[in-house]
């Protein structure tokens, strides 16, 4: 959606006229559905979760005013997703791209370092921003794609012009780099 | 800390890092650029609004941006999926004690010793060899571990469970090369018979390590096994070509999208190699079927018939790390340079869906080009997937097509 149109929306939010969930459905559902599917690989809990985003988004606009809603969509989506997904950590699951992108990052993160509180995530949160930082712009992008997104190896090769095995190099690099960080900030 | 609090605090992450990635895709794609790589300007790029920004090349009026990220994550899911049904059936356990396993034979390698390992889903058997041992005769142990797994897949409904040992005897070890570890874990599938292939044998082979220069901070990608064995070569003639990779795409195709029908069994899997992790016990490094075309291209085609998978890793790999990260202009000049007077520009390879290459011949090309046709988008569709024509074969013709393209190869 334009940015004209994304103003719109949020102009039509303030005013709580429920057309604007309508038009973020059309102009956001997929790409969102397709972020919460990467995460939870289930197609039922993926719309589950869409529709949580929008009573969200209903809820949080006002008093919120995202500068970029699609941004903000998919920061909404992926917290619904992931806080979902650890909902069924009973269940038995594998085979979407934010397992795989978990599996990635096993080795070079776990520790018997426990991120317990909200103070100590949000610690770790300004310490990956300091992290995102130091990268390059391209790697950062593909760390993002990867990790945040949880875009395939694939897709992102597709995204950016690159070869596999070039995406999957950045990843490595970067994943190295980052536990290095970590390690010095204390966190593993 | 686990993955999971990670992927949380990533999620915390302020929100310019994540319009960045959007701004940077949509500007980058807006300027003809990505990452400071010029695209191949060949073409004419389009951009195509939507919620994801996608690259067209519209001469031939075949979108390959878009279409390609739905192919390639199809393919994509599909290599995990293989891998996942491999080593499912290895650990029915959890994925705990897989990681658990793979950990253990990480620090194996790592050591340069290795035991044998029991998985709890009963059918596993590790069979190891020790820290050296010759690329013969690991060669060798992969041919006597297939034929065994291939008996093993043809007697699925003897629901047994076999034990497999192969042995590395003394006088295969003359060519011995230190510093090379292989596992080998076998097991057969104790279930009913189903039409999912189930890899039946795991070689947890290191064919490749990225090492990092603590001085210089330089990562460059080291071959520490020279991989005789003829990886990607589905259809066991010997050759890797492109039918090898038709049916490796086929297969991909199939199991991303859950079909009862598999044109590959787990012989297949097996003799390929396919979604096996072949660098630095990094599943991210496996071969899919872009591999295998690109090996079919250069043996066939450009001049390199003796091209191993080693050696393509190391092309893809062996470059030192730039202070800029310029990984991808890095990769493309390094090729560029072992492949001068045999490639065309770099674009022209990097569409896993069009050949424009003169060096193929035009029938071969055309076939190629043909099989890889799929609908235009619509810039209405933000998330269709259109598939290829090869998707879109039934069975039958897909195996009359394979027939046509064996006849184009031999003429």
């Amino acid at each position: 959606m334009e940015q004209h149109k994304d103003t719109a929306v949020i102009a039509l939010l303030q005013k709580r006229d429920e057309s604007a969930l309508e038009m973020i459905r059309q102009a956001y559902g997929r790409l969102c559905g397709k972020i919460a599917h990467d995460i939870l690989g289930n197609t039922e809990d993926t719309e589950e979760c869409v529709n949580d985003m929008l009573m969200k988004v209903w809820q949080s606009i006002p008093p919120n005013h995202p500068e970029c809603l699609r941004a903000y969509l998919i920061t909404l989506i992926r917290h619904l997703a992931i806080e979902r997904y650890r909902m069924q950590t009973a269940q038995k699951r594998g085979g979407t791209q934010f397992d795989e992108a978990l599996e990635e990052l096993r080795d070079t993160l776990t520790s018997d370092e426990n991120v317990s509180d909200a103070v100590e995530r949000r610690e770790l949160t300004c310490a990956i921003e300091r992290f995102l930082d130091t990268l390059s712009l391209k790697a950062r992008r593909v760390f993002m794609r990867r990790y945040y997104m949880a875009d395939s190896v694939s897709e992102i090769a597709a995204q950016y012009h690159m070869s596999e095995s070039a995406v999957k190099i950045s990843l490595m690099r970067t994943r190295n780099r980052l536990n290095d960080f970590l390690k010095k900030e204390g966190f593993l | 800390m686990k993955p999971i609090d990670f992927m949380d605090a990533l999620g915390d992450v302020q929100e310019k890092y994540v319009r960045q990635m959007l701004d940077e895709d949509e500007s980058a794609h807006e300027s003809g650029k990505v990452g400071g790589a010029v695209l191949n300007t060949a073409f004419p790029i389009e951009t195509v609004s939507g919620s994801e920004s996608r690259i067209r090349r519209s001469e031939t009026g075949r979108p390959f941006g878009g279409k390609l990220r739905y192919a390639v994550l199809l393919a994509s899911t599909a290599a995990c999926l293989a891998a996942v049904v491999g080593i499912m059936h290895l650990h029915q356990d959890s994925s705990e004690n897989m990681i658990a396993e793979s950990m253990l034979q990480e620090l194996q390698i790592e050591t340069g010793t290795t035991t044998a390992t029991e998985s709890a889903a009963k059918s596993t058997t590790a069979q190891t060899t020790a820290s050296t041992a010759s690329a013969a005769a690991i060669a060798d142990a992969q041919t006597e571990t297939v034929t065994t797994a291939g008996t093993a897949q043809t007697e699925r409904n003897a629901a047994a469970e076999t034990e497999m040992q192969t042995s590395v005897s003394a006088e295969k070890q003359e060519n011995v090369k230190s510093g090379t570890t292989t596992t080998v874990v076998t097991t057969t599938t104790a279930t009913a018979v189903t039409t999912v292939p189930a890899t039946t044998t795991v070689f947890m082979t290191r064919v490749a390590d990225l090492m990092t220069d603590e001085e210089t901070g330089i990562t460059k990608c080291t071959v520490i096994y020279e991989q005789p064995y003829l990886l990607g070569d589905v259809d066991a003639d010997g050759a890797i070509t492109l039918l090898d990779y038709f049916l490796a795409r086929r297969a991909n195709y199939q199991l991303a999208n859950e079909s009862e029908q598999h044109i590959l069994d787990a012989a297949a899997y097996d003799r390929a190699n396919l979604s096996r992790t072949l660098i630095s016990n990094d599943p991210a490094f496996s071969i899919c079927y872009s591999e295998i075309k690109y090996l079919a291209l250069y043996r066939s085609y450009l001049g390199k018939p003796d091209l191993t998978y080693a050696d393509y890793i190391r092309m893809a790999c062996e470059y030192p790390e730039l202070e800029n990260d310029d990984y991808e202009s890095s990769v493309q000049k390094d090729m560029k340079k072992v492949f001068r007077n045999h490639m065309e520009e770099y674009g022209s390879w990097t569409d896993e869906n069009e050949i424009v290459s003169e060096a193929v011949p035009k029938p071969v090309r055309d076939f190629y080009n043909d099989a890889h046709y799929a609908e235009p988008y619509d810039s209405s569709e933000n998330w269709e997937y259109h598939p290829l024509k090869l998707e879109q074969w039934s069975d039958e013709e897909f195996r009359q097509k394979i027939d046509e393209l064996r006849t184009l190869l031999a003429q």
